[in-house]
């Protein structure tokens, strides 16, 4: 990619900015500090880091490939992730906030289910977030690499040093921080995309009527369950992942992790629509392009002039870090407080999760070089997490009576169902089917655990 | 009117005018988290 010399100039000043910020923001008092941010996050803080953690390339990039083939046909579909999100808001978020002394996940396991439930949580954490931050530093890496023509190795641990500066020094508050101004960039610069390819347009009938043919056809050719599925992936796939969990943790009240989490529903609807709109302009504007995946970035080349293009790219960079930010932090204080010993001191669980913040940010690099595809990659991910950690999660947070052997089994359930679909390819490894044989072996495992130990109990 | 042309134009100025606030309010959550005399051990 030729980019004009301000454009390069705004990407070095960028990343040097964010450097210096950083380390100016590196205070942590402690671990509570770099865990939860001493659960002091205001309400708007709360929605724009869940913003600027959902936001990642799949529903930047990934989302207007779609929409260039498919029009606004798949609105709808990624729209069961922006109900998930309100639906997390008022049921469940407040609630994360009602255990005292909880960080993790793993926590609110531990005391529904037991301390195998809490390492298990722990466990599959941990692995979620550190194989997300892989698939999104390859990501993150590709997108450097185009745009300034270094290496991708070096992209990959470019993209992924920056982001870990500030995970490392300041934890969750600094990470919360970068996300606020990461999340005003990627808004202004997605905004202006979709406002001067507006300017290329000559007539809005002929642009309306050019959408809904798409969408149309689109929409005539498509089948029922893979809709279907697809919704159940939107729906369920990244509900209360870890980093997303943090948050409402860190919400400095009840009442702010209830709004954040609403407000980062409804804004994901603006979100979509925005990056089903490009989608449809760079049909209209580019017509054919051989590798769509990236014609979010050939329609910014297309319509914006010198300087707003660098401040795109450093936004699509923002739009990885963020991410992958969020995903170190949480790996490393599930890390820490679900698979190391309680009985630590603060300093030592300070140090050890810095410490996890390192390697979990070299192996993320590592995967990154080796990781499939985004969207194939983040479908793992997601069709792992769903079946293995909802269930049980739901249940005890809805204060339902739960039992050890029944959480326990429903987490091994869940994983191996779901794992063996993916491992052994059945059904040609449909994550949707992944998550429903989880869903349905998590219940039997649910089940059979709670009446084998009331036998015990009464045995 | 054209369905394109209000979101065209709109989705970009309420893009811009939540970045301003998500920005100021970065602004302030920095200053009392960082900066404020909370933040002081």
């Amino acid at each position: 990619m030729a980019l004009h010399r301000i454009d390069l100039v705004v990407i070095g000043l960028y990343f040097a900015l964010l450097t210096a910020f950083g380390l100016l923001i590196r205070r942590t008092r402690g671990f509570e500090d770099f865990a939860v941010a001493r659960r002091s996050v205001p309400t708007l803080m709360v929605f724009a880091s869940l913003c600027g953690a959902y936001i990642g390339p799949g529903y930047s990039l990934g989302f207007t490939a779609k929409a260039y083939g498919v029009g606004f046909m798949l609105l709808p579909v990624w729209m069961c992730f922006s109900l998930q999100t309100c639906l997390v808001g008022i049921w469940l978020a407040p609630r994360l906030r009602r255990f005292p002394g909880v960080y993790t996940l793993g926590g609110v396991m531990m005391s529904a289910y037991g301390p195998t439930a809490k390492q298990l949580t722990g466990l599959v954490s941990v692995g979620l977030c550190v194989g997300f931050a892989g698939v999104l530093a390859r990501a993150g890496g590709v997108i450097l690499s185009d745009a300034v023509g270094i290496s991708l190795p070096i992209a990959v641990f470019v993209i992924t040093g920056v982001g870990v500066i500030y995970a490392l020094t300041g934890g969750l508050k600094s990470v919360v921080a970068t996300e606020g101004i990461q999340f005003g960039v990627v808004l202004v610069s997605a905004g202006a995309v979709v406002a001067f390819a507006g300017r290329h347009i000559t007539s809005y009938a002929a642009l309306d009527h050019s959408a809904f043919t798409l969408t149309a056809t689109a929409w005539k050719s498509a089948s029922g369950p893979e809709l279907l599925g697809m919704m159940l992936l939107f729906l369920m796939g990244e509900t209360l992942i870890p980093p997303y969990a943090n948050r409402a943790l860190a919400a400095a009240s009840e009442g702010a992790s209830k709004i954040g989490f609403v407000f980062a529903g409804i804004f994901s609807v603006i979100w979509f629509t925005l990056m089903a709109t490009a989608g449809v302009l760079a049909n209209t504007i580019l017509g054919h392009v051989s590798q769509p995946d990236g014609v979010l970035i050939l329609l910014a080349q297309a319509v914006l002039p010198a300087g707003l293009l660098g401040l795109f790219l450093v936004a699509l960079a923002a739009i990885v870090m963020s991410t992958q930010e969020s995903l170190l932090n949480a790996a490393s204080v599930c890390m820490t407080r679900d698979l190391m010993p309680a009985s630590w001191l603060d300093r030592k669980q300070l140090y050890v999760a810095r410490i996890s913040t390192i390697l979990f940010a070299i192996t993320a690099a590592m995967l990154g070089l080796r990781a499939p595809g985004i969207i194939d990659g983040l479908l793992i991910c997601y069709s792992i997490w769903a079946p293995t950690i909802l269930p049980p999660l739901i249940w005890s947070l809805l204060g339902f009576r739960t039992s050890q052997m029944g959480g326990t089994l429903s987490i091994l359930g869940g994983g191996l169902a779901s794992g063996s679909v993916l491992v052994f390819h059945v059904a040609s490894g449909n994550p949707a089917i992944a998550i429903l044989a989880g869903l349905s072996a998590s219940l039997l495992g649910a089940i059979i655990g709670t009446l084998a130990q009331r036998l015990w109990r009464r045995a | 009117m054209s369905i394109l042309w209000i979101l065209i134009h709109c989705l970009p100025v309420i893009c811009f005018v939540i970045a301003v606030i998500v920005v100021v309010q970065t602004v302030f959550f920095v200053r009392n988290a960082f900066f404020g005399p909370t933040s002081q051990r």
